[in-house]
């Protein structure tokens, strides 16, 4: 977040504890997308994220998903761009 | 002021200023605090941080807020164990 941030945002008490808020550039030019958006940082939320998968680096919510077409069952997760054909 | 003072400064006026944020700016709007007041705001995000920058301000030191969207202070992560 120090690195990546371009704004401070509000910071959430959550039960990983505080995280916090900051403004970060989405870019995923596959999906048409680049804006701003509200991120968080935790050092407990990527630590738990990584007893998932060693690679991972956090989470994804809502505000990013609602930004996109999205789903997928117990094996698979598709993402696209909304409107798009299946 | 040191960063951590500033911080914590800026999001107890934000919390204290939220309402008075909804009602004077029109919704989607970017609007920053910087030692506990509003500073600035922009309908962009990318204006906004060259007009702080104008300002003298480091933007990454600078609390932004967007109207109409919702920011609780506390919230639940769901996790699969």
């Amino acid at each position: 977040m120090t690195r990546l941030k371009g704004a401070a945002g509000p910071d959430v008490s959550t039960n990983f504890g505080l995280l916090e808020g900051g403004w970060l550039q989405l870019a995923m030019p596959e999906l048409r997308l680049l804006q701003p958006l509200l991120g968080y940082a935790s050092d407990a939320v990527v630590a738990a994220a990584q007893e998932s998968h060693p690679d991972f680096q956090g989470l994804a919510g809502l505000p990013l998903l609602r930004l996109t077409e999205y789903g997928g069952n117990a094996d698979t997760f598709w993402l696209r761009l909304p409107g798009a054909a299946p | 002021m040191d960063s951590h003072r500033e911080h914590q400064l800026n999001q107890d006026a934000f919390r204290r200023l939220k309402e008075a944020i909804a009602q004077t700016y029109p919704p989607g709007r970017f609007v920053a605090i910087a030692g506990g007041q509003i500073i600035a705001d922009s309908e962009r995000f990318d204006e906004l941080r060259s007009l702080l920058m104008i300002l003298g301000k480091d933007p990454t030191e600078v609390l932004v807020v967007r109207t109409g969207e919702e920011y609780p202070e506390t919230a639940v992560i769901f996790h699969s164990w």
